[in-house]
């Protein structure tokens, strides 16, 4: 069983909460939520993984294919509150970068407003041109 | 009559999705009953899902049932999980370790269930015998 929670946040931002399995038998379930999500207006989707309890391969392919789904737009996908044997499924697989995995939600929020704001810093004053 | 030790547990399903998530269930709940370890569990029933999954994708030339086998026993220092199939013969282990350097977009599809599975257990052994395949899973305690 998996209960999915979609929150739409400013900015573009999308927290998905999971809760529950993540598996063979569900994430056809979780992919049908968030297909209409990858598009050009998501700029990132924050997993909120507390309430998930188990992850297969099954799962762990929802994640990478929204992960690249997103990168194609330039957009992103995190992942926040991993229970440990969620944490070791991730890393075995190097499903998502260690920079992309998140202790809290507000850890990846305060990352994410940092990126936001160098994002719009460049675009106000794009950096000079290196000397030839 | 039930001749089975109580540490044991042994169930035989037919080789359909929602058959092969109750097998599944029943083992991870007598896991559950007999005081393993949540780590061990959670490695069971990865190992489970995965090699049972493969089987139904690959295991078969025909459409026809087939009854799977498994058991799990628990060991004094460690969890033993066979799976039997009458499958033509089919050894997963054989199957490359997936690139898991690559980026998201160029990752191959299979291997990746084999590759956690292998990382959770001490353990994974396949035999081919009397027309049968025999995957055998440790885990340790």
């Amino acid at each position: 069983m998996l209960e999915i929670t979609v929150e739409n946040h400013p900015d573009g931002r999308v927290r998905v909460a999971l809760k529950g399995r993540l598996d063979t038998q569900t994430y056809a379930q979780c992919e049908e939520r968030i297909r209409p999500l990858l598009t050009a207006t998501t700029r990132v989707l924050l997993f909120d993984m507390a309430g998930v309890d188990y992850l297969s391969s099954m799962g762990l392919r929802v994640l990478m294919k929204t992960a690249a789904a997103l990168g194609s737009h330039g957009g992103r996908c995190v992942l926040a509150r991993l229970q440990p044997p969620i944490r070791k499924v991730i890393e075995i697989a190097n499903a998502l970068p260690k920079e992309a995995v998140f202790a809290s939600v507000e850890e990846a929020d305060r990352y994410l407003d940092h990126i936001q704001r160098q994002a719009r810093q460049e675009a106000q004053n794009p950096p000079k041109p290196l000397r030839q | 009559m039930n001749t089975e030790p109580a540490n044991v547990f042994e169930t035989r399903f037919q080789n359909r999705l929602a058959d092969l998530i109750s097998a599944m269930e029943q083992t991870v709940q007598f896991l559950r009953q007999n005081g393993v370890s949540d780590k061990v569990t959670y490695a069971a029933n990865l190992a489970i899902e995965e090699l049972t999954t493969n089987i139904l994708k690959y295991g078969y030339d025909d459409s026809a049932v087939h009854e799977i086998l498994l058991r799990a026993e628990i060991l004094t220092d460690h969890l033993l999980l066979i799976i039997e199939d009458d499958g033509h013969e089919f050894n997963p282990l054989l199957a490359s370790e997936p690139d898991i350097h690559l980026p998201l977009e160029q990752r191959a599809v299979g291997g990746l269930g084999i590759h956690l599975v292998r990382k959770f257990a001490e353990e994974v052994r396949y035999e081919r015998r009397d027309c049968r395949n025999r995957l055998t899973v440790v885990i340790r305690y």
